[in-house]
């Protein structure tokens, strides 16, 4: 043939050799631990306190590293979209809970009942409770997923979400069962120290055990991902149809990945009972926790599954840091607050000379650069947004000041709200401009 | 929503054409027919148990009824923007909660409530069309599912805001405390809480109505739910009907959240804690549909409430003995909203979609009876056939 | 080969809300042919192609590939019997690279089930190299192999035409459907194109294709039907049908 079939590719811009996506990652996370570490000792905690804190953070984290393998294999892969994470989490715990803990009767004091009960008392050994709950939350994953998979991606949304939130209801409600509204306490940790130093090696051993299970689902779940199997994933994510039309049965495809996935966040909610000690049908199975690991999926990068794990680290890094910071941070405005005003002032005068010297001076003195920022702001929409940002972040600045002057004990709280808005406003960012995440999806070259 | 209709009839039969664009067509003869149909049985139905078990049931349907309005309110503005803008406004809930916050905010710097909810209307609008120029412009024709997330993180910001300024506490709406006013012996309905609740939706379905029936806006916002492609081809300019869109959208948003503050405390959760259910009562009803939003937000606040006598009975040691039975009332509509994305996805009031396929069940159920045909050798030559 | 005409379609019909798209259409394609089916645009030839391929369901006949009866079948079970087609608006799959593209369209690949993943991985393996050296082949046959790793969002109009059609040949086909394989599509690589389906044809299977160039339709059909307003108005061979007043009326009058 002659013509046409030239190898020409149609230009495309090149790929950046310097993996900038990975080393902001390390950046942020070694800057979330660096900052934890400093505010525990401004506090005055021991080694093994500040130790201990970050085994938590290190547990917590891999938890949603889980929730997040699991909801990528789901999404980032297959694409289908589920709102309804909280809900397998959630039967996850009860059934891991349910399955090793001692016997725990009714509470009554006094004729009043303190303490429904719950079922259970079986004391199952923990690897049991595990493998349970991964059954438990995939199975009811394919159930679901028998009349839901064949709804588009809203109503799947609208169905899934539906879904968890009467899970929720149920587990509040359904006393005998599940415990109430106080839910089930006295879960037993793998192993049961009881020295005093019980706390941080409690913290050692769940931290081991999570790193070697989330070792083990990585390397399972990158091989199946990047196997033939997992080819047709992701081609049934760029086009149903087609992959339809190439001789695949779309169907039975999409459940596996969603039972899967439901079984793996199952996986996290055993891990998460454990690590805990307790669990209630409260604001740990809310749906914030489904959005939260939709943040943590679109930041890492979907169809990528160490931008998953990344990005739980890195979201979940910022609550953990928000919460150690929460006590820390008013009484050091309070100390601060005069030398914060003068800083603010400072740098707004800075900022005006600097915005004076761009926008009218420079032209007189330093021509080719002023040009070079003026066209780079025009063009680039980052530029924009980074100047947007440092305006926000100035006005949040003299907010603060304000707040501290007439509402000190408003401070804290805000912080734990302002996070959440944060994670509002990286989402929308994130999914206008840059929606496949930090860590790009790499091209897969078949030899 | 707008099929074709029947063939109007010809003038010389029927006499004079000056009044056949005014006679109803068939298909909203049938319609009308339908409904009245629906309403008898409805009312028979609630008959029936009332002989069986007493006024109280009434008393559970007169509830069920002013849930229903806020409902529909909330419904009508949420399915607008589905229909127009063709994607799930998970933000719809907190926008409700601010559009309550606004309104109390106002009351208690010295205006009355009403004012408060005027302005609370008002400013929801000019937010819903800065939400649509700042981000959701930038969204489309990428996929249903950006959007979603888009709202979701607007409805983190709302929610958390509304926190930051007015912390987690309950607030109430200054409304003097009053009585039921008593209906019929058995049955009483709250004048703020009931009266004012129905009276209101009432008004706001009709002034959708009109707008969407009889302004030339209404029709452009009509067409552009039914086929976005073809209200641009015929001229109709897309952009000022998506900013209508989304500023009957919030604006409702923000009456019903008043309404709903009216009915209980007001929470920063409060509007996105229902949100599930106008969804519910949108899909059902049929997206873009608002007819369909008040029959869907009628069913959906109707079976709420009146499954409560029927949870209580479960209650009953000996029935089941469910613990707490009438929390599981809010279970209620989302078993309908699962039966109708099974089996009529569409909804009450939408039109099936060309290329549906059918239900999973009824699919396979056809596959196991339908083993049989392919045995058969083949009938009919190339020219012949049906 | 089959005595019998390899396609058969039986009184197909299929409406989208009040408008018929297939109107009682019945025609047969003979095994081994390069078929053409024209006609005005809107006579419903690509919605009849989808409908024979399993993706839409017929409201009413039969259509029947061989001794089977393929109508209400879905679109896999169809491909495994060897009835494959091709896009008229490509629909390749745009963040993987054409190697996978290709690979994708092969049959029987153990590795693409999950248990033999685990339970069969020499299988696995052995089937992943047979496909992949498959698909180097094909696109050997279709000149794209300089492509392979490239993403297939990457590529030309008329590259993805090509990728359209390499795909269907994955399978290993009896019967291949081709919606407008060469629109937009310069005519040398047209004529290779078409080069390249007639020793296809030779070596045993049949082409079914949509074309409104007339040059590749007069030239390489052997047997053209002609559809307007949802069924067949006249078949036969190609300088028959030309000159067919019905035909001409029907792209004139419409």
């Amino acid at each position: 043939m002659t013509g046409g079939a030239s190898t020409h590719v149609s230009k495309q811009a090149p790929v950046p050799t310097v993996p900038w996506g990975g080393i902001v990652a390390f950046l942020a996370i070694a800057g979330i631990v660096g900052a934890g570490v400093i505010a525990g000792l401004l506090a005055g905690a021991s080694t093994q306190g500040i130790l201990t804190n970050l085994g938590f953070y290190a547990s917590i984290a891999i938890i949603f590293a889980v929730l997040a393998l699991g909801f990528n294999l789901q999404w980032g892969y297959t694409g289908l979209f589920n709102a309804g994470i909280a809900g397998f989490y959630l039967i996850g715990a009860y059934v891991a809970a349910i399955a090793i803990t001692a016997p725990s009767p009714p509470i009554v004091v006094g004729g009043i009942p303190v303490y429904p009960g719950h079922l259970g008392g079986y004391s199952l050994p923990l690897a049991a409770g595990i493998i349970l709950a991964m059954f438990a939350s995939g199975a009811t994953a394919a159930i679901i997923a028998l009349p839901a998979l064949r709804l588009r991606a809203d109503y799947l949304a609208i169905a899934t979400l539906a879904f968890a939130s009467i899970l929720q209801i149920f587990a509040n409600n359904l006393q005998s069962v599940t415990g109430g509204a106080i839910g089930i306490t006295g879960i037993p940790k793998p192993i049961a120290f009881t020295t005093a130093d019980a706390p941080f090696l409690n913290a050692l051993t769940i931290v081991g055990i999570g790193s070697a299970i989330l070792l083990l689902f990585i390397l399972l779940l990158q091989f199946m991902a990047e196997s033939p199997w997992g080819r047709v994933l992701r081609a049934i994510r760029e086009d149903e149809e087609a992959t339809m039309a190439l001789g695949k049965n779309t169907f039975n495809y999409k459940l596996q990945a969603f039972a899967l996935g439901g079984a793996l966040m199952g996986l996290a909610g055993a891990l998460f009972a454990v690590t805990l000690g307790y669990i209630s049908p409260s604001s740990s199975f809310a749906p914030s926790v489904t959005f939260s690991v939709w943040v943590m999926v679109i930041v890492g990068g979907s169809g990528n599954n160490r931008g998953a794990i990344f990005g739980a680290f890195l979201i979940y890094g910022f609550e953990w840091l928000s919460v150690q910071l929460k006590d820390y941070i008013p009484s050091a405005l309070a100390e601060g607050l005069p030398g914060i005003r003068s800083l603010l002032i400072a740098t707004g005068v800075a900022a005006a000379v600097l915005l004076v010297f761009v926008l009218f001076v420079g032209r007189f003195i330093w021509p080719s650069a002023r040009s070079r920022i003026l066209t780079t702001v025009r063009e680039r929409a980052w530029a924009r947004s980074a100047i947007v940002a440092a305006f926000v972040l100035y006005g949040l600045g003299w907010v603060f000041v304000f707040l501290q002057q007439y509402a000190p004990r408003a401070i804290g709280d805000t912080i734990f709200y302002l996070r959440l808005m944060f994670i509002g406003v990286l989402l929308i960012i994130l999914i206008i401009y840059r929606p496949e995440g930090v860590l790009r999806e790499h091209k897969r070259v078949l030899r | 929503m707008a099929q074709v209709s029947g063939s109007l009839p010809s003038p010389t039969s029927r006499g004079s054409t000056r009044w056949a664009a005014l006679r109803p067509t068939r298909q909203f003869r049938r319609r009308l027919f339908q409904a009245s149909i629906v309403t008898v049985l409805f009312l028979a139905f609630v008959g029936g148990l009332t002989v069986l078990f007493g006024t109280i049931i009434l008393q559970y349907a007169v509830g069920g009824l002013v849930v229903s309005s806020i409902v529909i309110v909330a419904a009508i503005g949420l399915t607008v923007l589905y229909g127009i803008r063709g994607f799930a406004n998970f933000a719809y809930g907190d926008l409700m909660t601010l559009g309550a916050y606004l309104a109390l905010l106002l009351s208690l710097n010295g205006l009355s409530l009403i004012w408060g909810a005027i302005v609370s209307f008002l400013v929801l609008a000019v937010v819903g069309v800065l939400l649509e120029v700042v981000i959701f412009a930038r969204l489309e024709g990428r996929g249903p599912v950006p959007p979603i997330v888009a709202s979701v993180g607007v409805g983190l910001i709302i929610q958390n805001g509304v926190r930051a300024v007015a912390g987690t506490q309950e607030w109430l709406y200054p409304v003097p405390a009053s009585q039921d006013i008593v209906l019929i012996p058995g049955v009483g309905l709250h004048p703020v809480r009931g009266f004012l609740t129905l009276g209101v939706g009432l008004t706001l379905v009709f002034s959708a109505h009109v707008l969407l029936k009889y302004t030339n806006l209404g029709k452009a916002m009509r067409a552009t739910a039914d086929n976005l492609e073809l209200a641009k081809a015929t001229g109709i300019d897309t952009k000022r009907v998506t900013y209508a869109a989304w500023v009957v959208s919030c604006s409702f948003a923000s009456t019903a959240g008043v309404l709903l503050g009216l009915g209980t405390a007001l929470n920063p959760t409060m509007g996105f804690d229902i949100i599930l259910l106008i969804f519910a009562a949108v899909i059902v009803g049929g997206i873009g549909s608002p007819y369909g939003a008040m029959l869907g937000g009628l069913l959906v606040g109707l079976s709420q409430e009146m499954s409560v006598p029927f949870l209580l009975w479960l209650e009953r040691p000996d029935v089941i003995g469910l613990q707490f039975g009438t929390a599981y009332k809010v279970a209620i509509p989302f078993i309908i909203l699962f039966v109708v994305l099974i089996f009529r996805p569409w909804g009450i009031a939408g039109r099936r979609p060309a290329f549906a396929r059918r239900s999973y069940f009824i699919e396979q159920i056809a596959r196991l009876l339908g083993e049989r045909r392919r045995s058969e050798t083949p009938t009919g030559e190339a020219n012949g056939g049906r | 080969m089959a005595s019998g005409p390899i396609l058969q379609v039986n009184g197909i019909e299929k409406a989208f809300g009040g408008i018929r798209a297939v109107d009682r259409c019945s025609l047969a394609v003979l095994p081994g042919s390069i078929t053409g089916l024209i006609g005005p645009n809107g006579a419903g030839k690509s919605t009849l192609f989808n409908i024979i391929a399993g993706l839409y369901r017929p409201d009413g006949g039969e259509i029947w590939f061989g001794d089977a009866r393929i109508d209400g079948l879905p679109p896999y079970e169809i491909v495994r019997l060897g009835l494959t087609k091709t896009w008229q608006i490509p629909h390749e799959l745009r963040n993987l690279t054409v190697l996978e593209n290709l690979v994708l369209a092969a049959k029987d690949n153990a590795g693409e089930h999950l248990l033999n993943l685990f339970v069969k991985p020499g299988e696995v393996k052995r089937d992943e190299i047979r496909c992949r050296a498959r698909a180097r082949e094909v696109l050997k046959l279709t000149q794209l192999e300089g492509l392979a790793n490239e993403h297939a969002r990457s590529l030309s109009g008329g590259q993805k035409k090509l990728l359209e059609l390499s795909r269907a040949l994955m399978s290993d086909p009896t019967l291949v459907l081709l919606d407008e394989p060469v629109a937009g599509v310069n005519p040398a690589l047209t004529g290779s194109l078409m080069d390249l389906i007639e020793r296809l044809r030779q070596n045993g299977r049949t082409f079914f294709l949509i074309e409104h160039d007339m040059n590749v339709v007069m030239n390489r059909c052997d047997w053209v039907i002609v559809m307007h307003q949802g069924r067949r108005i006249a078949e036969g061979p190609p300088e028959t049908v030309k000159a067919d007043p019905a035909v001409i009326e029907s792209y004139l009058g419409g």
